[in-house]
């Protein structure tokens, strides 16, 4: 039983790296797309930026955050959000699979249909924010003296589960789509919502503390997760992140085998 | 020879949502209507049989193809696909079939063919040695080789389908759902296709052919299952299906007062024509050499000729009679 | 002129078709206003005056952005490559309109429909809800207006631009986006020009995007004076006027290449 879970582990992992090379061969095809879409969303990710960069950055704090905290923990989300962006941004798009059969398509093959949306294609416009989000996280470390070499496995586990828990809400979100056909306009408002996380938790007022830690919990893709690697107020939910992460996504994945459950038996 | 689909008093249904009132209370308020999407289907295939599937377009085709695909779930009856439920065992009925979704490809749109075909090996697991033989003899009868190194989306619809074909045998399926496989396909495109589909049932494929077009039937199917509004109206074989229609004879008399009601009391058929020249269309029942012979006897024959009834008139008079048409020919069976 | 007339309407009512989708751009929109409302009362937490703006003005500016950011809905570039991709072009091209008037009216009845179901709720809650200030005269009303209007009739001409320039790159969506995001940056969409460094403001307001957002904006928040307004629209309809111009000439060639390559 166990070597037959641990052998399903390992052809999973092996799949994904096949997936994998068909998706990097898929980029290198067409280069000039990459160029194109990386820039753009570099800069669509610098817009967010410039209220810190030209605004903040000229205070001395902003409600009890200095200039670099307020870096370190948009810089954390950055980073958190491209991953999801790379590596799991299908999970966005099941209407589409459900509209033009390719869920019905991957239902004929012997492997899981959710591994199979995840693997089926990175988004390599996501790298633009990748790279910004990981300088940023940089250079806000190196000003507040975060000492990295002793952090980092930590520091990876914590952007992870960042990257987890955006990709539990928008998975959950996205698998209303099995009973109702369209929602792009809902996945759009879980995208602005989803930017109230790139700023500390706390210049927002109590109720919306709460939203944002429980009921669509942006807060554990940067803020808490982020919070280990300030000077100070490190809180027990920054090390609690990597459990959460999981079992939020063990609940989106509950949330997706029920619509899909609801799809198989009576459509949408 | 064991059984390769037996489907039992089958049922589905879909559910929809149906809105209540005006918006946007209609948001919450809204009830279920539940729409048949197939009722007491019952059919049984043998491996190594090829069964054509048709029917008007909504008439529930692709639901049978997607429930035996284990895609779908049944809302009752049962389907048993190499002796397994697809639903409940869909992992292992996936290694059993190939399936064709009409126009969609899943191959990589970027890439070479050969690239996505190599990566749909990796997720059946198909051994390199295995995959060589299937991949020489798709390239053989689908004539691959000059489509292998482009990227799909370069390919012409024809070609497209083509490679999809071949994709899809890459791990030996015992069975093949096609759903409308040459729909959009250029003649030449379609015959490499049916060479295709003939070679596989050959050496023992079983093929499930949803389909609107007749070449492919009579190119490949003995057995013709049509259905109508969820329902299963005809099950048979091909050859009987057109036997039972009859013939049609043209003849002419040397003597052209013949006249048409005496010849058509004469036979017990239907006869039209005028002034010696009648065309006599005959029932399924009678061969057409005794029907000849009676004629013969009815006075001097100077020219007659035979016509075999061909699918295509057959199946669109099926279609007339169940949509309440006026067509009156024939009987059929099943 | 009726049948962009009619093409306008039919967009108009096109957009608003699905009513759950308009409510929950309001929600949307809604969400992004509550963000800017309260980073820029952070900002303000400590000191009245900041870059020239005191907090009203800053907080009124940013919000009613936001508000006029879902007013323009420009996805003729987009149409236009998709149009180029799928040959659907060859068709159009006979029809007897002007394509680019023709995906410009369809856009402008977006637009329309945007501004009075997403724009007009969302200016009429945040101004309950976070108190902006809304001008006192008709007048800059008037003005601002204009303004506003030649801003639509800019990102007009740069979506079908973007949309000629997707048929060189061959990639719709992403030179869109890219198109997107330089617009907005230097329009001072998210932050007053004002705020900008040195460098990059001299840049900016050499540039036709502050037509967009920046330069209405500073009309309605009393930045510029009535009498300062008139060279600013004079400025807009420059820029309107030779990006029109140049999006007709990107035109004719890239319709060049489409007969040389039929599509």
């Amino acid at each position: 039983m166990v070597g037959e879970v641990f052998r399903g582990f390992v052809r999973g992992i092996v799949l994904y790296a096949h997936f994998a090379a068909m998706n990097w061969r898929r980029i290198t095809v067409s280069p000039v797309d990459f160029i194109i879409g990386f820039t753009a969303v570099f800069i669509q990710e610098c817009l967010g930026l410039t209220t810190i960069v030209f605004v903040m950055r000229q205070l001395p704090s902003v409600r009890g955050w200095t200039f670099w905290e307020i870096v370190l923990i948009y810089g954390f989300f950055t980073t958190a959000r491209s991953l999801w962006h790379v590596f799991m941004i299908n999970g966005m798009d099941l209407s589409a699979y459900i509209r033009l059969g390719r869920l019905d398509r991957f239902l004929t093959r012997p492997l899981d249909p959710l591994f199979q949306i995840y693997a089926d294609g990175w988004d390599e416009d996501g790298w633009g924010e990748l790279i910004l989000g990981a300088a940023l996280l940089f250079t806000a470390a190196i000003n507040l003296q975060v000492n990295w070499w002793v952090r980092a496995p930590l520091l990876i586990i914590n952007l992870v589960a960042g990257a987890l828990v955006y990709a539990a809400i928008i998975l959950a979100a996205s698998s209303l789509s099995f009973w109702t056909v369209e929602n792009d306009a809902l996945m759009s408002l879980l995208g602005t919502l989803g930017t109230l996380g790139q700023y500390p938790l706390t210049i927002y007022g109590r109720s919306l503390q709460w939203v944002l830690s429980t009921l669509v919990p942006f807060a554990f893709v940067g803020f808490w997760p982020a919070q280990a690697f300030l000077p100070r107020t490190a809180s027990a939910l920054s090390y609690l992140t990597p459990l959460v992460a999981i079992a939020l996504f063990y609940a989106a994945i509950r949330m997706f085998k029920a619509g899909l459950s609801c799809y198989q038996g009576t459509g949408t | 020879m064991g059984e390769a689909v037996v489907v039992n008093n089958l049922r589905k249904v879909y559910r929809v949502r149906k809105l209540v009132g005006k918006w946007p209370a209609d948001l919450l308020s809204f009830r279920w209507t539940e729409v048949p999407a197939l009722q007491q289907v019952s059919f049984s295939m043998n491996s190594g049989e090829a069964v054509a599937y048709v029917g008007p377009n909504g008439a529930g085709k692709s639901t049978t193809i997607k429930i035996l695909a284990g895609v779908l779930r049944p809302t009752e009856g049962s389907v048993r696909v190499f002796g397994h439920d697809p639903f409940r065992y869909r992992i292992h009925n996936s290694h059993n079939i190939g399936v064709v979704f009409g126009q969609r490809t899943q191959l990589w749109w970027e890439l070479p063919v050969i690239d996505s075909y190599r990566m749909i090996a990796k997720i059946y697991g198909v051994p390199r040695s295995d995959l060589d033989k299937r991949l020489e003899m798709a390239v053989d009868l689908l004539e691959l080789e000059k489509l292998l190194h482009r990227p799909a989306r370069t390919l012409s619809l024809g070609e497209k389908m083509r490679a999809e074909l071949g994709s899809v045998l890459l791990h030996g399926p015992r069975l093949l759902l096609l759903d409308e496989p040459t729909l959009g396909v250029d003649l030449s495109g379609k015959r490499r296709i049916r060479q295709f589909l003939a070679h596989l049932k050959k050496i023992g494929v079983t093929v499930f052919l949803a389909t609107h077009d007749l070449g492919d039937i009579e190119s490949t199917c003995d057995r013709l299952i049509m259905v109508h509004q969820g329902r299963i109206v005809l099950d048979g074989m091909v050859s009987e299906l057109l036997a039972s229609f009859g013939h049609d004879i043209e003849v002419r008399f040397a003597d052209d007062r013949v006249e048409g009601r005496s010849l058509s009391d004469a036979l017990g058929l239907e006869v039209s024509g005028a002034n010696g020249r009648f065309v006599i269309h005959g029932k399924g029942t009678e061969p057409p050499v005794s029907v000849v012979e009676r004629l013969f006897s009815l006075g001097k024959v100077v020219d007659i000729s035979v016509k075999a009834p061909d699918l295509e008139f057959v199946i669109g008079s099926i279609y007339d009679r169940l949509s309440g048409g006026q067509s009156s020919c024939g009987h059929t069976s099943g | 002129m009726r049948t962009y007339v009619g093409v306008i309407a039919l967009s108009f009512r096109d957009y608003q078709a699905y009513r759950t989708n308009m409510l929950l751009r309001v929600v949307t929109g809604l969400i992004g206003v509550m963000l800017q409302a309260v980073v820029w009362s952070a900002i303000y937490a400590r000191r009245s005056v900041l870059g020239g703006f005191t907090m009203t003005e800053a907080v009124t500016y940013v919000i009613v952005s936001q508000a006029l950011m879902r007013a323009t809905v420009v996805r003729s570039g987009l149409e236009l490559t998709k149009k180029f991709r799928s040959g659907e072009i060859t068709k159009d091209l006979c029809l007897p309109v002007d394509l680019q008037a023709y995906l410009g009216a369809k856009d402008l009845g977006r637009s329309l429909s945007a501004s009075l179901f997403v724009s007009v709720p969302m200016f009429l809650i945040s101004w309950v809800a976070f108190r902006i200030t809304v001008p006192a005269s008709a007048g800059t009303w008037c003005v601002f207006l204009l303004a506003w209007l030649l801003g639509v009739v800019l990102q007009l001409l740069l979506g079908f631009l973007a949309g000629v320039a997707g048929i060189y790159t061959q990639y719709g969506w992403g030179t869109d986006k890219l198109k997107d995001a330089i617009v907005l940056f230097f329009s001072g969409a998210i932050v007053p020009l004002d705020f900008f460094p040195p460098g990059l403001e001299r840049l900016a307001r050499a540039l036709p995007f502050q037509s967009a957002y920046y330069l209405p904006l500073s009309i309605y928040v009393g930045k510029t004076s009535l009498p300062q307004a008139l060279p600013v629209l004079g400025l807009q309809a420059f820029w309107c006027i030779t990006l029109l111009l140049l999006s007709r000439v990107a035109w004719t060639i890239a319709r060049r290449r489409l007969s040389l390559f039929g599509g």
